[in-house]
């Protein structure tokens, strides 16, 4: 049952468009920071080039530190848009997969040929975990397309405070990791970035039972994440919010949160979602 | 191969669908079961098939309770209402994939079977692209796959052409052996008696006639 639920995703269209969204935007970051901000003279840091060209034209480069590739992919930097754009967009990215394809196989009455061939269960907990593996991947990709594609443009070196050209202070969450780790700091966040993926994409998977058509149950998790952002601002508990936990760049907003905590969350929304949605539908009865 | 039901009751939303059905289907026999729109035949076939779970009554197949012993039955494939596939797959690839849940069945008995249906020459169209014939076809080649010991067929001529009529009619006929039971529901009265070894009649969720 596995196998058969993985061979659908991966050869699915939604799979094959959350790819193509992934490399649109790390090229869309690429283009726009390596390619227009970091030439630009508003830009704030200069290229190695650059620093050489200052040397030559006999200025002083001291204090000047390279532009790196911590705070020069989609995720290490609020200079373009392109941060805010796709941890907007990250809960559709997460849905396109396999977001929805427990409520085709209901409305479709598909699920009649795999009721008759394994226990309810069994497809429910496996569609559980494929959709989250999925959703995981989906919403992983972006991340990990503009940290390789910036790569090539943008050197590795350590992030340096004193250059005040990053959006990571001593007082950010993980601060230590980003200045003296910062290979670390990004695997964690992609870990949570997919965590979190994992969860938007099992949240459709949720509400599928009271969807009347497909659209509703991909856009739902987006729509709550907006929610939850704005209700979670009004009521003062920003920290709490996935659009917060799973941005590098807004450490800022959990501030005082042990990664502990960080990740217990995540776990509860994910036995939640587990819960929800595996033991809802065993009782329920659905005439297919 | 037995199949037991005793005392059938569904309810669902105040509406009766099954009145206290009673009946033994033994293999060897194509039954077939008629009755008008909503009397309750496609209920019935759900209920054997382990798709709803009865109010009341109990379903013994080989001596197992069905949702008590066994959650589903062992061996069965079914027919129901329209059949549904994933629309970007071919013909051949949809039953691959349900073939991948029993590792029961090769390439080569796919082959052979979408042949015997009729469908050799569509196996590698997507099955979105077929005609409501074509689906039912395939629908039926899903239900016999594997060759199951309880095949369930509910209205399997529907939009088949003449030519394809025999050969379905000949392809269910084939089916019959001791250690398995055939249901087939056909509105159509003639082909009833030329399939069916037995005819039970429904009318309102109860069986009037049997025989």
């Amino acid at each position: 049952m596995f196998r058969f639920e993985l061979k659908r995703c991966m050869k699915g269209r939604g799979f094959k468009a959350a790819f193509l969204i992934s490399l649109i935007l790390a090229a869309g970051h690429f283009t726009a920071f390596c390619i227009c901000f970091l030439h630009n003279e508003y830009g704030g840091i200069i290229t190695d080039k650059e620093a050489v060209k200052l040397l030559k034209a006999g200025q002083s480069v001291l204090g000047i530190y390279p532009a790196n590739i911590f705070e020069g992919f989609i995720g290490g930097e609020q200079y373009t848009f392109w941060n805010g754009v796709y941890f907007y967009l990250l809960p559709i990215i997460a849905v396109l997969p396999f977001g929805t394809s427990f409520f085709e196989d209901e409305d479709s009455g598909y699920l009649k040929n795999i009721y008759i061939k394994k226990k309810k269960e069994i497809y429910l907990v496996c569609k559980f975990i494929v959709t989250f593996i999925s959703g995981g991947i989906a919403a992983g990709l972006p991340y990990v397309f503009s940290f390789m594609m910036n790569l090539l443009y943008v050197p590795a070196i350590k992030p340096n405070q004193l250059a005040r050209h990053n959006f990571v202070n001593q007082l950010n969450n993980m601060s230590d990791w980003y200045y003296e780790k910062p290979f670390l700091y990004f695997g964690v966040y992609l870990l949570i970035i997919m965590l979190c993926g994992g969860v938007f994409a099992t949240l459709s998977l949720c509400v599928s039972f009271a969807a009347k058509n497909s659209l509703f149950v991909m856009f739902f998790p987006f729509l709550f994440n907006i929610s939850f952002d704005y209700v979670a601002m009004e009521l003062k508990i920003e920290k709490y919010v996935p659009s917060n936990i799973m941005n590098p760049m807004m450490t800022e907003y959990i501030k005082g949160r042990s990664m502990f905590s960080v990740f217990t969350e995540i776990f509860a929304a994910i036995l939640l979602c587990f819960g929800f949605f595996v033991v809802l539908n065993k009782k329920r009865e659905r005439i297919v | 191969m037995k199949i037991e039901i005793k005392d059938l009751y569904k309810e669902i939303k105040k509406n009766v669908i099954l009145d206290n059905v009673n009946i033994t289907l033994t293999g060897g026999k194509i039954y077939g079961i008629q009755g008008k729109n909503g009397c309750g035949k496609t209920m019935l076939m759900r209920s054997i098939a382990g798709l709803v779970i009865p109010t009341r009554g109990s379903i013994i197949i080989n001596g197992k309770v069905l949702h008590r012993d066994i959650s589903i039955p062992e061996s069965i494939g079914v027919l129901i209402e329209n059949p549904s596939f994933l629309p970007r797959y071919s013909g051949y690839e949809n039953l691959k994939m349900l073939a991948m849940l029993d590792d029961k069945v090769s390439d080569g008995e796919i082959k052979d079977l979408l042949e015997k249906v009729g469908l050799k020459d569509a196996a590698d169209k997507k099955f979105g692209k077929y005609s409501l014939g074509m689906k039912q076809r395939l629908g039926i080649a899903a239900a016999i796959m594997g060759s199951p010991e309880i095949v369930l067929l509910d209205e399997p001529i529907n939009a088949i052409d003449g030519e394809g009529v025999e050969q379905i009619r000949q392809l269910i006929l084939g089916l019959r052996d001791e250690n398995r039971v055939v249901l087939v529901a056909c509105h159509d009265k003639e082909e009833m008696q030329l399939l069916a070894d037995d005819i039970i009649c429904m009318q309102q969720g109860r069986i009037v006639e049997k025989g």
